[in-house]
């Protein structure tokens, strides 16, 4: 039997001894402080060799190889420095075995963090990250190692790109263990219940906490971890925290205390970190060698995650926004069409604020390339909202894009009964996770009765299983049709939930339905809700806009006693108090008055300019209320900004005043007075920075033009795509870095290339107008404000972008 | 890497107060303030910070500064150092929340975004000031000299947050252009006499 599968068959049955510090032991081997511990496994791998021989004569079932920060990133001869590192831990075991020693030893491949932070905060590409780790897992399997530990990682999207390059390029058993701080989180903030959710998603062997802390302080983490974990739990804590007069704090003795304690409360896989020596782990496995060991408990949850936030379904009952989908939804078509996030993000906050628990996220319009558009989505909204998603699709291949990068474990809309459904969709939740809607149809449709949909949603299930999903990963959506055109369709919907609630299964409902056709719709929604709910109905997707159904979710939830002390409910009631509104979470402009429109613009108070606004539409044409107030107005605070008498800050206030009022005439207007030749502004490719390039669309809409934002870090070829569709005649680029404008100038050069008509004006920290012109464009914007008359300039020639 | 004579403190954010001064130049007073206020009290509910510091050996040799053994040429830093034979080297953060606020704040509001990122960047101005308190209380220090400042070259921002163990326990990363992330993040050298 292989290493490995000898691990495999430990696993969960028996406490197993990890080893403690490498660095640490090597100083006191004489390793200096601008040296790296890894290139000693080439330099000293005798000494290597002997510190990995006396964890194994401490008691220590797993040693790590001495390759955690190795990487293809850092080192050309990684695969040098990998197969020396297990060549050591292999030679250890050798001797160990010679000297008559006992019990299987396993050779971990260590994997640390590369050192970079991933997008969007950072700059390294997701699956750049995964082929990065996927260097070391080949070459740690070329080189014989038993399991893949892959540890002390801050960031869960870092972690899940080295879990899949695990997955992906071995068959070995997978360790995962995160860096908790004090208050239990990951520096990206996610909690042990998210890592679980979503290492467990990924079918990782077993999970835990390193380093950052000692065992005190990282004791409540370990409990978390335990409780929602169903794989065995790693603990492998530092020495303490090192103090003023050098050292860490715990000592071997206490370390071992502590550790025996970390044993009774349920951890499985136990050894030391950063400050620990083969004396802390010798002591450890004295106090735990002898104590019982329980396996872990199979827990039943149903979770989804965000990078920070786990949502438990069944507890309470979920909703999921269905704002970000275009279907109905005109204005969201064309910003999908358009390539444009900035309208979907906003909406994402929208929806956050009026209490969504989990967005569902749907952008397939036809005509559109639905896997880029997905995939951007994705990526962008989980970088603004601490909110899980449900991935909306039909189509498995951008279904696969979206789950890939998802920094968590998803909600996934849908898989049905129907074979070709099952076969696609099944797989991509066995490999990256996450709790799948099914639902009751297939190639014959709908059934008609409660036990046709029964059945179907049966065989999804067993279908599901043997896929090797967990039951919990499975909610099951019996669909409702519209009353309107059969009157029972309610009713069977309704018994469908009750029956699978009674034995025991999740349902959700996309409630909206059931009303079309009819006038009136919420009353016939919200009525629906209530009575889903009494039947014990576990997630709506729903309007969270709506008064109505927040009104129902709120007081059912307080009625059901699921809400502990009425702490929602009271709150929701306390920001409510007329009864119907959603919650408000987000912050409205302070109310401060203003005598008028160019007064409120001036000022800058949005509240008080789309008041002043609609009392003016009243009485006067709404392009005099542009000419005449907005625009004056406008001008005067540009020219306060140029001559210094205010400062950015006020300029962006009065700029956003005029955006709401703007907003609000739009709506006044014919639609083409209204829509105008749009402008399309990026940052570009390789540039995270988008504070400037938000400052130009704030001013451009400002005065009036239409912005097609396709935010940061923006391929040419896409910038390219979106001018061309659009029919924009300007676009902006902006760079803040100068290893950026580079890539600044490719891209003029192939707007240029392929569409000769369009101009095209660049801004940012490190350019000037002699640059600009260096590199190809066709204006320089100093300022914003320079960008603002660029536009009017380019308008007056007749070109009217 | 020896990482164990690392001292890493968790802060509680309430202690960090910006400098009102400082932040009214930033934002030209009036109704950004309001804005300021409003920020303040989100980023206290959000953000995490901390700081890790190292008390390492200083030498010199010729125009060189030798920090724990690895060489700088930079008169900027031998001047603050002024012949001092140990120096703290820090590194703060506010932490990846505060990145991921003003992201988001970017798309509610420009204006609010550029009132937080100012309220932000003194916040961490206040950490680091902290730090610095904390770690000189008994001791005679010289100011503080930042990466960056002067001839002090940026590049050694990566050997500085290597030292303290930026990665692990603070979270800090370096773009390829030695920009750190979390973006309100500080490093510092400061002299003990």
């Amino acid at each position: 039997m292989l290493s490995s599968q000898k691990l495999q068959n430990m696993l969960g049955k028996r406490r197993l001894m990890l080893d403690g510090g490498m660095g640490t032991v090597l100083i006191s081997r004489g390793l200096s402080a601008g040296e790296s511990s890894e290139s000693w496994s080439l330099s000293h791998p005798e000494v290597i060799e002997e510190i990995h021989l006396e964890y194994l004569r401490s008691g220590s079932d797993i040693i790590s190889a001495n390759s955690f920060g190795v990487n293809s990133l850092k080192y050309e001869n990684y695969s040098e420095y990998i197969s020396a590192a297990v060549e050591c831990a292999r030679r250890a075991r050798e001797r160990y075995y010679a000297e008559g020693g006992e019990g299987e030893k396993f050779i971990a491949l260590d994997i640390g963090p590369t050192g970079k932070m991933l997008k969007p905060l950072g700059e390294l590409e997701f699956e750049r990250c995964v082929e990065v780790f996927a260097d070391t897992v080949r070459e740690g399997v070329r080189a014989g190692c038993d399991l893949i530990f892959i540890e002390t990682m801050t960031d869960s999207y870092e972690t899940k790109a080295a879990v899949l390059a695990a997955k992906e390029n071995s068959s070995l058993p997978v360790f995962v263990s995160n860096v908790y701080d004090g208050s239990g989180k990951l520096m990206t903030g996610a909690t042990p219940e998210v890592m679980v959710a979503l290492l467990e998603g990924l079918g990782v062997d077993a999970i835990g906490a390193n380093c950052s802390l000692g065992p005190d302080r990282l004791l409540p983490t370990l409990e978390r971890l335990v409780s929602c974990a169903s794989v065995p739990v790693i603990f492998k804590p530092n020495a303490g925290l090192p103090s003023i007069s050098g050292g860490f704090d715990i000592d071997a003795e206490k370390f071992s205390s502590l550790m025996k304690r970390a044993a009774e409360l349920g951890a499985s896989l136990i050894g030391g970190c950063c400050g620990t020596t083969p004396e802390y782990i010798k002591r450890t496995y004295e106090k735990t060698v002898g104590l019982p060991y329980s396996e872990p408990k199979r827990k039943l949850s149903s979770v989804v995650t965000s990078y920070s936030r786990a949502v438990t379904l069944g507890k309470r009952p979920t909703v999921i926004g269905e704002r970000i989908n275009p279907t109905g939804k005109p204005k969201l078509r064309e910003a999908i069409k358009a390539g444009e996030l900035s309208y979907i993000l906003s909406e994402a906050i929208a929806e956050e604020n009026s209490g969504a628990d989990v967005l569902d996220v749907n952008v397939g319009v036809p005509g559109t390339p639905e896997v880029l558009m997905m995939k951007r989505a994705v990526a962008e909204i989980q970088a603004i909202t601490p909110l899980p998603l449900q991935i909306d699709t039909g189509n498995p291949e951008a279904l696969e894009a979206a789950m890939r990068i998802y920094n968590g474990k998803p909600l996934v809309n849908s898989v049905s009964g129907k074979r070709e459904s099952i076969d696609s969709v099944l797989p991509l939740v066995k490999k990256y996770g996450g709790v799948v809607v099914a639902l009751t149809m297939d190639e014959n449709g709908i059934p008609e009765t409660v036990e046709g949909r029964i059945e179907i949603a049966m065989k999804i299930l067993a279908a599901a299983r043997e896929y090797g999903i967990s039951d919990r990963d499975i909610i099951f959506d019996p669909l409702c049709m519209a009353v309107s055109s059969d009157k029972n369709a309610a009713k069977v919907t309704l018994q469908c939930v009750s029956e699978l609630h009674k034995r025991g299964y999740l349902t959700s409902l996309g409630v909206s339905n059931v009303s079309f056709g009819l006038p009136a719709r919420e009353k016939l929604n919200s009525t629906f809700l209530a009575l889903a709910l009494s039947k014990g109905l576990d997630a709506a997707i729903i309007n969270p806009h709506s008064a109505a159904m927040n009104d129902i979710i709120r007081a059912f939830t307080a009625l059901s006693g699921k809400d502990d002390g009425f702490a929602d409910y009271i709150s929701y009631a306390e920001a409510n108090p007329q009864g119907g509104g959603s919650v408000s979470v987000g912050r409205t402009d302070r109310a401060k008055t203003a005598e008028s429109l160019s007064d409120a613009v001036i000022t800058g108070l949005s509240e008080a300019a789309v008041a002043l606004c609609e009392s003016l539409l009243r009485e006067r044409e709404p392009l005099d209320i542009i000419n005449e107030e907005i625009i004056p107005a406008l001008d005067g605070v540009g020219r306060d900004f140029e001559s210094g008498k205010i400062y950015l800050p006020a300029l962006l206030m009065s700029a956003e005043a005029a955006s709401a009022a703007f907003s609000v005439i739009k709506n006044r207007l014919p639609k083409k007075e209204s829509e105008g030749v749009p402008i399309v502004l990026a940052t570009v490719k390789g540039d995270v920075h988008d504070i400037g390039k938000n400052i130009v669309k704030l001013l451009l809409e400002s005065h009036g033009a239409r912005v097609i934002d396709l935010g940061r870090d923006v391929d040419p070829e896409e910038i390219v795509r979106a001018a061309r569709e659009s029919g924009a005649r300007l676009v902006g680029l902006s760079a803040l870095m100068t290893t950026t404008v580079p890539m600044m100038e490719k891209t003029v050069a192939l707007i240029h290339e392929n569409l000769p008509d369009v101009k095209v004006m660049v801004g940012g920290a490190v350019l000037t107008e002699d640059y600009a012109r260096e590199i190809g464009a066709d204006y320089y914007a100093k300022d914003a404000m320079g960008a603002v008359k660029i536009n009017a300039e380019l308008k007056a020639q007749n070109l009217k972008p | 890497m020896n990482h164990t004579d690392v001292l890493y403190r968790e802060i509680e954010p309430k202690r960090l107060v910006p400098d009102e001064r400082e932040l009214a130049a930033r934002l030209g007073g009036g109704c950004m303030m309001l804005s300021a206020d409003e920020s303040l009290e989100e980023l206290y509910e959000i953000m995490r910070p901390r700081y890790s510091a190292v008390r390492v050996p200083v030498s010199y040799e010729d125009s060189a500064v030798l920090i724990d053994g690895y060489r700088i040429e930079s008169e900027g830093l031998m001047k603050n150092l002024s012949g001092a034979a140990e120096a703290y080297l820090i590194a703060v953060t506010l932490g990846t929340e505060v990145d991921t606020y003003l992201h988001r704040l970017g798309f509610l509001s420009g204006a609010r975004r550029f009132a937080a990122d100012a309220v932000a960047s003194a916040l961490a101005e206040a950490l680091v000031c902290l730090a610095d308190r904390e770690l000189s209380c008994s001791l005679d220090c010289r100011p503080r000299f930042s990466p960056g400042y002067g001839d002090l070259p940026l590049s050694y921002q990566e050997v500085l947050l290597e030292r303290v163990n930026g990665e692990s326990l603070l979270g800090i990363r370096l773009t390829d252009t030695s920009f750190m992330l979390p973006s309100k993040s500080i490093t510092a050298i400061m002299g003990i006499m």
